[in-house]
Order: C-alpha cells, then structure tokens, then sequence
C-alpha cells in the first residue's frame, strides 16, 4: 500500500533499467526531494565494492538504493542480481515513515519482483542477510 | 477543485487512535497524542423524566428509554457516585457500542481539542481486523455527525510497521485486553495469518487478583480510603475508611480495583529470562510494594509465576480449552500461516508494541523463546522502541506523522468524494 502519496521521478525508472539493460551502474542512491513530495536519482555510481557502498547508509538520513550484486552459481556460471534497498535508520523519525511507507510504490514503478532489504542498522546490510533473500540458492562465491 | 480530492491542509488534522484501554487524540505533526482518556466510561442510567419535559420531542410508538448521563475521563469516573457503572465501548479491539463511543468523541471534541470538528480532517487507526460494516459505520458517523472535510482509516499494524520505518514486518501487539499477532508485507496486512490470545494485560491482572485472594489481601482502590497510617512490613494494613461513599454499583469497584493491582504489575511483576524454575528465581531478591491502603510486602517468586502464564500457559488454571496460547506461540502460528517466501522478511523485523510488553523482561523473555524458533536459514530481529511513551503510543505516532505529510494530502477521503460515493468508499481508499 501507498499511504504516503508520494510521486516517484522518471530518472528513477530510467536508472534501473540503465542498470538491468547495460550493467551501466554499480549502485544507484534515491533519496527524497527537498520539498517530500518526490523521490528523486541522488547519485549513480559505475564501480565499488559492497563494503564502500554501505558506508554511504548514514545512521541519521534515509535513502532507497539500487546494488547488482555479482556472484558465481554451482551450475549456470556468473550471474547477476539486483537488490533493492530501504535504509530508515531510528534517527530519522518522520522521513523513515515516509520511505517506509512508500517502498511499495517506489519498487512497484521500477520492478515490482526484485528481492529488497528493509535494513535500519549496518548489521542489516551484512552482505550474507542480504544475499539470503536472493532466491537463488546455489550461490557459492561472489565475484 | 477537481476530482474532489481534499487541499486544505492549512488546518491541522487530527488523529484518534482508539484503544481497549485508552484513546488517544492530538493533532498530526506532534510528537506525541496531547489527550489519552479512558476509554472507559461512566454511566448513570436515570429515572424516565416526567412526560411533559418532552413536549417538543413527537411521541414515540417504542418504550421510552431511560436518560443516560456519561462521565467521561480520568477525574470523573474515579468519582464514587450512586449506581453508576463503567462501560467499556470497545470489544475486541473494535468499536461495539457506538452511543458511548460517540460520547467519547463529543468530549474530546469539546472539552480537549476545543475546536470544531468541521475544521479538521481525521485519521483514525482501527484494529487490523476491522470488519467492513464497522469501517463503513465509522466513515458515515465522522462524515455525517461531526462533519469532517477528509477522513482516512489505517490499519494500527500498518501505522506500527511504518513507524518503525518497515513496510514488511510483523507486529505483536500485547495490550489489555489481547496480545496479537499481525502479519505486514508490502503495507498491507495479511488478514489470513492474524493470530489473537487473551493472554495480555488483564489476564495478568486476573492472576494478580486471584493470588491475594489466595494471601489474603484486600484491595482497597484508593477511593474508599480516608486516610491510612505507616504499617508493618506485611502486617495489618492501618487505615481509616470514606465512611460518606454512596453504594458504588460493582463494575466500578472492580474497575477501580483493576486500576490499582495495574499499578502494582508495572512496579513489581517480571518475566522470567527462561522457563519458570522456582530454585533459581527464589534467590533474586523479592521487591517491596505498598498499597493505597498502607498495607506493604515484599513479593519474591510469585512476581515471576504470575507472568509465566503469558508464555507458557500450560500450568494456568481456568483457561483449559480456550484459544489462550503463549505469546510465543501467538508469533510462531502467525508466521507459520504466511508463505514461506516472505517468513525471512518477517522474523527479520517482529516489532513489539502494546503497554503489557512494558513488564520488565517480556521482550528478552519473547527474543529468547523466538530464537530457538527461528529456522537457521533466517535471522530474528525485534524491535521495539525503548520509552514506555513510544511502545504505547506507536500507532498514533504513525498517524501523526502519515497525516502532516504534504504528500498525503492526496490520500484523504474528501467530503465530496464521500458524498458521490458513499461510505463504501472506505474500503477503496483506506484497504
């Protein structure tokens, strides 16, 4: 449900699929307008590691994000995985009600099926809680 | 305007979160409900007036009813009067008897919020299993009687999750009358998998109750006491008491006496860290309680025994056969109802919420029990806000907080939709 009324930007979508068509992004962060009324593209970056992109999660602002996860199967050889974030930290009392509450939408505008972590602290972002809601079991090193 | 959708948010709006034991009121946008009244009432039915009083009122084919006279809030229930019973409007979390429950908004309405209903949209939590007449009888009361511009109902496990910045999660609530068990994925609740117990706040003041009865100890409420003098460490209680107190009906008594065994759980009651072992619980220090009459004790294991029930209710008598289960198990069964694709997304974020999950050593208690139960694959998070303030408040702070956002200005049921639509708009608007 979309309680919040918020409106997701354009670039958002266009960002997901620069990522999901062409791998052109490693991450991409969307925060909330200054207004709140939207969800805007804050940053998109081209390379990083899982450890300097969760050093970006401030424990007193909120932010949606984007990561390709990178890893190898048992099976099918390399593959790729992109995970959705929602970072609401306790310190940000009114906006996280605010990201919480309009996850849903946001996702649903970009895609709607993709595994997402609602982490309000760094253990959350542990990148084996993370990799656990890949459904995709045969995981066995990462790239 | 187009499309009827409400833009005035110049005028604050006012959010109600409506409770077994309380009703919350204040307006959207502050920290905390300004107002959180009883939401027991007192009630004085009085004798048929006299015909002639009525003379502008056309005579009714059914029996007349008797005058009702309410009293609302703290101060005016506590006051002893002849006859007068307290009445709770609320049952199973929903509201029942709406006569009461509407002269509970008329008092807010005028004596706390001191301003025109007319002026303020409304957001109101409801409990999570709200039955569509109810919803639908609440819209049309707040749009037809009071007047309101715009209007919004929310789910109080929603209101909870976002709070607590979670779209997904699992709410247990543990308050007066019920601990329950609700399931929140992607915003909404998932009706099939709510699980209820009796096993909650009033319970445990029923196993209070019932254990001075066993030690002899008499509850005298405070009203009943004229004055009371120092006495001995679990001696005979030195007091005096009101001999002027009109003949108070039963229910207030109880109520009143409720009230006061309520205070000595939050002081004295804990829950065990494990299962109740009576060896090792015996060399914690006990802890010394004084009544409103004088009379004081020191309470060793059976502060601990009283709480057991609530998570292992095996041992507790009286219960046999009922849906009662262990507040554990209130958890386990709900997520077992759920599939078992979104079972990982709610032990990470199980949010403990509710007055009776105040009593020192529940949420450890609860973390405990859950762990063993969570399969390895998954990993238990609780959460549960550390000041009593926030655990009791949760839902309203989410609605205070949904209802000041600009965004949600979009959001609300307008009068004009109301009016084209009628009042199963409701379930449209607010799923």
């Amino acid at each position: 449900m979309n309680s919040s009324g918020i409106r997701v930007k354009e670039e958002c979508v266009a960002a997901f699929n620069e990522i999901k068509d062409n791998h052109r992004w490693k991450y991409v962060i969307f925060k909330l307008s200054d207004n709140k009324q939207s969800i805007a593209v804050s940053k998109k970056v081209r390379t990083s590691t899982y450890e300097d992109f969760i050093k970006l999660f401030r424990m007193d602002e909120c932010l949606y994000a984007l990561y390709e996860f990178t890893y190898q199967t048992e099976d099918r050889g390399p593959a790729s995985k992109i995970v959705f974030f929602s970072w609401t930290p306790e310190d940000s009392q009114e906006e996280r009600m605010i990201y919480a509450s309009s996850r849903v939408l946001f996702q649903n505008k970009i895609s709607p099926h993709m595994p997402s972590v609602e982490a309000t602290e760094q253990d959350d972002l542990e990148e084996e809680n993370v990799t656990s809601r890949i459904h995709q079991k045969r995981i066995i090193r990462r790239i | 305007m187009s499309g009827g959708v409400y833009g005035g948010d110049e005028v604050g709006a006012i959010v109600f979160d409506i409770g077994a034991h309380s009703v919350r009121a204040g307006y959207a946008g502050e920290d905390c409900p300004k107002y959180d009244i009883p939401t027991y009432v007192g009630m004085l039915e009085e004798e048929v007036k006299d015909e002639l009083m009525e003379t502008d009122i056309p005579c009714e084919e059914k029996p007349k009813l008797p005058d009702k006279k309410y009293y609302i809030d703290t101060n005016s229930i506590h006051l002893p009067k002849e006859n007068m019973e307290i009445i709770n409007p609320v049952k199973d979390g929903m509201i029942e008897d709406w006569d009461t429950f509407e002269k509970l908004l008329d008092y807010i309405y005028t004596k706390d919020i001191k301003s025109e209903s007319a002026l303020h949209p409304v957001l109101m939590s409801e409990a999570s299993w709200n039955i569509r007449p109810k919803r639908e009888k609440l819209t049309e009361l707040m749009f037809e009687k009071y007047n309101i511009p715009a209007f919004f109902l929310c789910k109080n496990a929603v209101l909870t999750a976002f709070a607590n910045g979670r779209s997904t999660g699992l709410v247990i609530d543990s308050g007066t009358t019920q601990t329950s068990a609700v399931p929140v994925h992607d915003g909404y609740v998932l009706q099939q998998a709510i699980v209820k117990s009796p096993l909650a706040g009033d319970f445990i003041t029923a196993q209070c109750r019932q254990m001075f009865e066993e030690q002899n100890i008499e509850i005298v409420p405070p009203y009943a006491i004229a004055s009371k003098e120092v006495s001995k460490e679990g001696g005979p209680a030195i007091f005096t008491k009101k001999n002027n107190l009109p003949s108070v009906t039963k229910t207030f008594h109880r109520h009143m006496v409720n009230e006061t065994i309520q205070d000595f759980q939050g002081s004295v009651l804990q829950v065990s860290d494990g299962p109740y072992d009576e060896s090792i619980l015996g060399n914690i220090p006990g802890v010394v309680y004084e009544f409103p009459n004088g009379y004081n004790n020191t309470f060793d294991v059976e502060r601990f025994r009283i709480c057991e029930g609530l998570f292992d209710p095996s041992n507790v008598k009286g219960i046999e056969g009922s849906t009662a289960i262990g507040v554990t198990q209130v958890v386990t069964t709900s997520v077992g109802m759920t599939d078992i694709d979104i079972r990982a997304g709610l032990f990470g974020s199980v949010i403990v919420t509710g007055g009776n999950t105040l009593l020192q050593g529940f949420i450890e208690r609860l973390n405990r029990e859950l762990l063993s139960k969570t399969p390895p694959s998954m990993r238990l998070k609780l959460i549960s806000n550390n000041t009593a303030m926030e655990r009791k408040f949760n839902p309203w702070i989410g609605g205070s907080i949904l209802a000041s956002l600009g965004s949600f200005q979009q959001m609300w049921i307008s009068k004009q939709e109301y009016e084209d639509q009628g009042k199963g708009c409701v379930e449209r608007k607010c799923p």
